[in-house]
């Protein structure tokens, strides 16, 4: 194996640890608290599979676009109000989840019937109905969110000058980060199956105030 | 037992720590010099200023011994995020002129929001039993 994909792969292993974890985890927290009492733990196991699938491909993908342009600069400086948009989702998804699991999922209807109909309907639907393979997609997008670690794989897939060793350069990085967030994903999977009552409504609250984090860092409210 | 944890630790910052530049200097606003040995000074200048994240920058850096240009060294700096682990983003400097050395690099956008960083520059002798000489500029980017 090149040394250059050894280096991509041990900094998402390290990365997924020491970064991955403190900076997404509360989403793969989140989804898999509000969806393991639905699934099970078996499908709730490859729910997190199939998020990273989904954002392993986006990596992979954004990685081979970064290689053909040959500069990370120029995309990047494309992609910054999409990931921003992307935190605003992310951080919206959370607030729904963290409403349902704290036990007013009648108001998050009403707030779906008119507010934010648009987009928080295809995210309920999204998380309420179908199987695990649903958050592949999610997955998908959610690997937009803007990340430091991921730009410098980004960053080092654009230096490779080409699309598809930028693509493997960014692969061999989004495959190192899945062992830290599939652990966190089951182990917080493991936590919503066992949660009731009162335990599980906080961490309903808990995911409404880092969904409010989140979007407020897509909106560039940085402060918080 | 609290005396050899603190004897530990104070190993610890005094092997790890390289010279951070005083909180007066800021590369923000100009050029930064610091001693990165006994008897060798290193300025290391930033430009475009003001200094952005996701934005090609060019780090200059200078080496100095008394009044001229300390030669014998190959130069690269790493860009680090305190306390959080952002990969090991290195800017490869080549020569560019008596004890000068330039390259081109990036500081990524953190998402959240942070914007403190350091450059360490690191001054490999060509002589390969001389340990490398560091020198650490902390700096914010503008956004």
């Amino acid at each position: 194996m090149r040394a250059d994909l050894v280096l991509a792969l041990t900094t998402g292993l390290i990365g997924g640890l020491g970064h991955c974890v403190g900076m997404c985890g509360p989403i793969v927290g989140a989804l898999a608290i509000s969806a393991a009492p639905a699934l099970g733990p078996r499908r709730s196991a490859m729910g997190q599979l199939a998020y990273n699938a989904g954002r392993v491909t986006t990596y992979s993908f954004l990685g081979a676009v970064m290689g053909f342009a040959g500069s990370f600069v120029n995309v990047a400086g494309r992609l910054a109000g999409l990931q921003d948009a992307v935190s605003v989702v992310a951080g919206l998804l959370m607030i729904v989840m963290g409403l349902a699991a704290a036990g007013v999922a009648g108001w998050a209807r009403r707030v779906e019937a008119r507010a934010g109909g648009w987009l928080i309907a295809p995210a309920a639907k999204l998380l309420r109905d179908g199987g695990a393979g649903r958050f592949y997609p999610l997955g998908l997008l959610l690997g937009l969110l803007p990340c430091g670690l991921s730009s410098w794989a980004f960053l080092g897939a654009a230096a490779t000058g080409g699309a598809l060793p930028g693509l493997l350069f960014a692969l061999c990085f989004a495959l190192g980060t899945v062992p830290a967030l599939l652990l966190a994903g089951s182990a917080a999977a493991l936590l919503g199956a066992r949660l009731r009552g009162a335990l599980y409504r906080a961490g309903g609250v808990l995911m409404i105030l880092l969904g409010a984090l989140f979007a407020a860092r897509g909106l560039g409210f940085h402060a918080l | 037992m609290r005396s050899s944890a603190t004897i530990l630790l104070g190993a610890i910052l005094a092997c790890s720590c390289a010279r951070r530049a005083p909180a007066a200097c800021d590369l923000q606003a100009g050029p930064c010099t610091l001693p990165a040995g006994p008897d060798v000074l290193v300025t290391l200048e930033v430009s475009p200023r003001p200094i952005r994240a996701a934005a090609e920058l060019t780090f200059t850096v200078e080496t100095r011994r008394g009044p001229d240009p300390a030669a014998g060294f190959a130069a690269e700096i790493s860009l680090q995020m305190p306390g959080m682990f952002m990969g090991e983003n290195r800017v490869a400097l080549a020569a560019a002129g008596a004890g000068r050395h330039r390259g081109k690099g990036t500081v990524v956008r953190c998402g959240s929001g942070r914007r403190d960083w350091v450059a360490e520059v690191i001054l490999r002798p060509t002589d390969p039993a001389a340990p490398p000489l560091r020198a650490a500029f902390p700096f914010t980017v503008a956004e």
